[in-house]
């Protein structure tokens, strides 16, 4: 009788156990972007202003941040948002000056833009809270080319975007693109100081190092082998309970 | 303590203890099978209106598609991420899905998903597209040689060509060459198709080449 406790309690034990480690398995989502990840990439493709310009970041840096984000080991918080845009404000000097940052064509800040950046006088200031890079989609009173100057970029011309190609673009480790020394300093800026991946970040930022995106090809079939397998251990649990319930009388009165 | 209160203590131990392993198994057993009903539902609801929801960040006051075709890159701005800004079909064999820019589960769950840093229609890069087998891709199974792809998106209309279907390993990164300087529409979807259980690592591509395109945004 006493044996059979035992077994029973190491058998919940081993099902909790298991039960676990499918969890622990079956919620990691590789590749994906979480809300405040999104939010920096809203953020990034939106427009910058400085000293009454309006600026936007190469688009080659955005998807440089993306495939960045993308990354397994990268889970940004709500403070690292919060941290990651702040910095972003406090690089938009160096950004201009070193030509990552390149001006929106004929685009001065006449302070109405959708996704107005809070600017005072030529200092900018990027809105830490993201539900203000969002209302270009939805307020009434924003205008059409409002909204367009709100979360996007533009891409630059053709022969940029060709000569960009082949940055973060597969899993075959891209190699970065060859040029401009701001790319590794302007990523520093980003991202090393508000992430826990220092290392990894280092090496994504620097020139002619590799960036590795493994999750290119996603899950894209239903896997009901999780269920079968649990229904399956269920069953065999409940018919080795009836076993043995019944073979040892566990509820059974005692005249019986 | 008192023998009564030790056991009604145990009883509500255990009752608690097991409707949480209950609720455990119930999330991970049932979640694959609710991802799949959703999947299906939100096919049934789209295939009565197909197209998209015109929430897309893309202004179209002026064309963005130049007349030989390519993007005017000064005027093109990259939709949101997990937004839908198309639409793909191929009327052979009846394939019509929403398309997203982004391809997370929330994206093929409810159409087509764009991997984000693979190239936009029009753009002049490979384009890498996936959707499930089960709903949005199934037609995919009986996709050919020389049927026609057509990507109808907000800043314009984009044909393409099958050239050639491939499966191969989800890790085979020679399936797909996302460096190349063509724009060749790249779909893949899980392979066999329609299957729920076995093997899934296996992918089956459609490579197509661009053959045409118009300059009028859709609708």
């Amino acid at each position: 009788m006493k044996g059979m406790v035992i077994i029973m309690k190491k058998s919940i034990l081993a099902l909790v156990v298991l039960l676990i480690s499918l969890i622990t398995t079956s919620t990691a989502y590789a590749g994906s972007l979480n809300a405040y990840e999104s939010d920096v990439i809203n953020a990034a493709r939106g427009q910058f202003e400085y000293q009454g310009v309006l600026y936007k970041l190469d688009s080659s840096y955005v998807n440089e941040l993306i495939g960045y984000l993308a990354e397994d080991s990268i889970d940004l918080t709500k403070d690292q948002r919060d941290a990651v845009l702040q910095s972003m404000n406090d690089y938009i000097e160096t950004g201009v000056q070193e030509g990552y940052l390149v001006p929106v064509q004929g685009k001065t800040n006449q302070g109405n833009t959708a996704s107005d950046t809070n600017s005072t006088s030529g200092n900018s200031t990027i809105d830490t809270n993201p539900s203000t890079d969002n209302s270009g989609n939805s307020g009434s009173e924003n205008s059409s080319s409002d909204s367009k100057d709100t979360n996007s970029s533009s891409q630059e011309d053709a022969e940029t975007g060709s000569s960009n190609n082949n940055n973060t673009k597969d899993s075959e480790t891209a190699t970065d693109n060859e040029a401009d020394p701001a790319s590794g300093e302007f990523m520093d800026g980003l991202l090393s100081k508000n992430t826990e991946s220092t290392a990894q970040n280092t090496a994504a930022a620097d020139n002619n190092t590799e960036i590795t995106n493994t999750t290119v090809i996603k899950k894209t079939g239903f896997n009901f082998n999780t269920t079968i397998m649990i229904a399956t251990s269920m069953g065999v649990l409940m018919l080795a309970g009836i076993i043995v319930t019944t073979k040892y009388k566990f509820f059974a009165r005692s005249d019986e | 303590m008192n023998k009564n209160l030790v056991r009604i203590l145990t009883y509500i131990k255990m009752s608690l203890f097991f409707m949480v392993l209950g609720s455990i198994v119930v999330y991970i057993a049932g979640a694959p099978i609710a991802s799949y009903v959703i999947a299906q539902g939100n096919m049934i609801i789209d295939k009565g209106a197909p197209g998209y929801p015109g929430d897309s960040n893309l202004d179209l006051s002026e064309p963005i598609v130049k007349a030989n075709g390519t993007l005017d890159q000064s005027e093109f701005q990259i939709p949101e991420l997990d937004t839908q800004y198309g639409t793909i079909t191929c009327d052979r064999i009846a394939l019509t899905a929403p398309l997203y820019y982004g391809d997370g589960e929330y994206v093929l769950q409810n159409g087509a998903g764009q991997y984000s840093l693979s190239g936009m229609p029009g753009e002049g890069k490979p384009i890498l597209i996936g959707g499930h087998d089960t709903t949005y891709f199934a037609p995919l199974e009986s996709i050919a040689a020389g049927d026609m792809v057509s990507i109808t998106a907000d800043y314009g209309n984009f044909e393409y060509e099958v050239v050639g279907t491939n499966i191969a390993d989800v890790s085979d990164t020679t399936a797909y060459d996302l460096t190349q300087d063509k724009e060749q529409l790249i779909l893949y979807t899980c392979y066999p198709f329609g299957a729920v259980t076995g093997d899934r690592s296996n992918r089956f591509f459609v490579y197509c080449n661009r053959i045409s395109d118009t300059t009028e945004a859709a609708e």
